[in-house]
């Protein structure tokens, strides 16, 4: 993954980058929320089926 | 005196002096979205939690000093056990390395700030909301939690008022540590400066990248645990309440799957820092940088499938067993990959002793005693022995006093002269470090063998023949907690009336950080570092 910083970084460059790192915490924000999610649906469906 | 005198280096400002303003008074810290602010609430806190926690232990060893009641009631001795860890492992050792990560990844990157610095704050604030929740516990009728920082039902399930307390404070911490690792993912994969590649950036910044990850996979994991004994104390459900068709043990399972990985969690950032200050004061380059990298990562996966050691007890089938005691035997090689490169970086050095290299050493040797005992415990028949005794409290407490917190001081005394510009008392700080090491070793060390002798833990009264050592343990108890007052007023002396400190403070530190100046400029890096200053830190 290259390093997104450049020693001058033009307007657009700058939203592109805010908008990547929005756009990735938003992901890892869902990928911890379906583990949580996740693990309540497993607990519950090995107890309704043994 | 090693540190580096004449140092000021002339290409080192990578900061626009124009616009190094900040605002002042209560402001600053309330609204703050300045790292280094945000990374110092962070420390401090962690510090406050610390001592809190520490006062928790000292309770315990005060009731522990010999045998019978002496000071407080059963109940309360196992609130005290309850709150000791929680506030320990939550409060103290993971917001300090959050601290620490707030303060060092954007500068060890070449970052001007974290990626998100609103929700920076946000995730400290967080904090001492949850930690004052957690505190009230011990006010509400029938006391605090008391059935132990895992939490296990039916016991926990027949606990005190405080009980949605508790779990409401968990969440907070978990909800403040998950948005925490969001912002270091998100600060490494996107605001390194050009020339940053992954292989180049420091083992502090690697090694937290994939606690990060840890964070975000194994936190919700608890959270969604505690749901789940939520709804089976207030809604009916039957999750863990075998009454209604669930299963207790599945608690244990779900626990202990975030329960490990939350151990390296404690541990992992631990590494990084050792392998930044060993090489500075070795003056050689780490051994092995990559398979450093590979090892954490190593570590860090195998984390995932080890999670039943922690409940053989309870009963398994055989080959359950085996896969168990395998994969934690597994971890023993990218530790000892880990503990190997560390030594062959100090082989044949120009080592020097300050004090942030003797708490790294003093790390090298107290963690491998406690990898040593938790190979023990990893094997089956053994850990049917030790399961639940004092044993397994020497274990993790060596993993975690002189593996954690011994190397969270060490990076506080490693970067305390570039934060504050002024260098500290050294010779107070090695009066802290051998204070420490000694008493931390009186204080934990018999613990083994109360453990080997059958000594139970989380019980505040003992037979007889467990006197010995456990009045032993107490006073290097007391010595060590008495010993730690000293970290908080050298840094207060330091930042009242340190000497100056240039801006390169150890002769041998390499890494972006020092090429900053010194005083450290309110915004750094807004100017990205040069590829020159970035492979002059990246000589790994």
């Amino acid at each position: 993954m290259s390093a997104v910083i450049k020693p001058q970084m033009d307007a657009t460059e700058l939203a592109e980058r805010k908008r990547r790192a929005k756009r990735a915490a938003v992901l890892l924000g869902l990928v911890a929320a379906a583990f949580y999610v996740g693990f309540i649906v497993l607990t519950f469906y090995r107890g309704s089926h043994g | 005196m090693a540190y580096d005198n004449h140092a000021a280096h002339s290409d080192s400002a990578g900061h626009d002096a124009h616009d190094d303003h900040k605002p002042h008074g209560w402001k600053r810290w309330v609204y703050a979205t300045n790292h280094k602010d945000i990374g110092t609430m962070y420390l401090v806190f962690a510090g406050l939690m610390f001592f809190i926690g520490g006062a928790m232990a000292m309770v315990i060893r005060a009731e522990l000093f010999k045998p019978g009641l002496q000071f407080v009631d059963p109940m309360f001795f196992n609130s005290m056990t309850t709150m000791h860890a929680l506030f320990m492992i939550f409060g103290a050792v993971m917001p300090a390395w959050t601290g620490l990560a707030n303060w060092q990844i954007p500068l060890q990157v070449g970052a001007p700030d974290m990626a998100l610095p609103r929700l920076n704050n946000f995730s400290f604030w967080i904090l001492p909301f949850a930690f004052t929740i957690l505190f009230c516990t011990l006010f509400v009728p029938g006391g605090g939690p008391a059935g132990g920082w895992t939490l296990y039902p039916p016991l926990v399930l027949q606990g005190s008022e405080s009980f949605p307390m508790v779990i409401f404070a968990i969440h907070l911490m978990g909800a403040s540590s998950i948005l925490g690792a969001i912002n270091v993912i998100v600060t490494i994969m996107n605001m390194r400066a050009p020339g940053m590649s992954l292989l180049r950036m420091p083992l502090f910044v690697w090694s937290w990248l994939i606690t990060a990850y840890l964070l975000i996979a194994v936190m919700p994991v608890l959270a969604g645990a505690v749901t789940m004994l939520l709804t089976d104390h207030f809604f009916g459900t039957t999750f863990f309440t075998a009454a209604g068709g669930g299963d207790p043990v599945m608690f244990q399972h779900i626990f202990w799957f975030f329960g490990h990985p939350e151990v390296y969690i404690l541990i992992l950032p631990a590494f990084g820092i050792v392998s930044e200050i060993i090489p500075a004061f070795a003056r050689k380059p780490i051994f092995g940088y990559e398979a450093m990298v590979y090892a954490i990562a190593s570590i860090a996966f195998l984390s995932f499938i080890v999670w039943a050691h922690h409940m053989f007890t309870v009963g398994m089938p055989l080959a359950g067993q085996l896969f168990f005691m395998l994969s934690t035997m597994l971890i023993a090689i990218p530790t000892g990959v880990k503990v190997f490169n560390w030594t062959a970086t100090m082989w044949k050095s120009s080592m020097t002793f300050e004090p942030p290299m003797l708490f790294a050493l003093a790390f090298l040797f107290l963690f491998t005693i406690g990898g040593f005992s938790g190979l023990m415990l990893a094997i089956v028949p053994a850990d049917f022995q030790y399961h639940d005794t004092y044993f397994v409290v020497a274990h993790f407490h060596y993993v975690l006093v002189p593996g954690a917190i011994f190397s969270i001081m060490a990076g506080v005394y490693y970067w305390l002269p570039k934060w504050t510009s002024k260098m500290y008392d050294l010779g107070l700080a090695k009066a802290h470090f051998w204070l420490s090491a000694i008493f931390v070793n009186v204080l934990f060390f018999p613990q083994h063998f109360l453990g080997l002798a059958g000594m139970p833990r989380r019980i505040p009264d003992y037979a007889v023949q467990f006197t010995d050592w456990n009045m032993i343990s107490s006073i290097g108890a007391f010595g060590f907690g008495l010993s730690q007052l000293l970290f908080p007023y050298i840094i207060w002396k330091c930042v009242k009336s340190g000497a100056p400190a240039p801006s390169r403070a150890w002769e041998g530190a390499h890494g972006l950080e020092w090429e900053l100046p010194s005083p450290l400029p309110y915004h750094t890096w807004e100017t990205p570092p040069t590829d020159a200053m970035i492979a002059r830190g990246a000589e790994h």
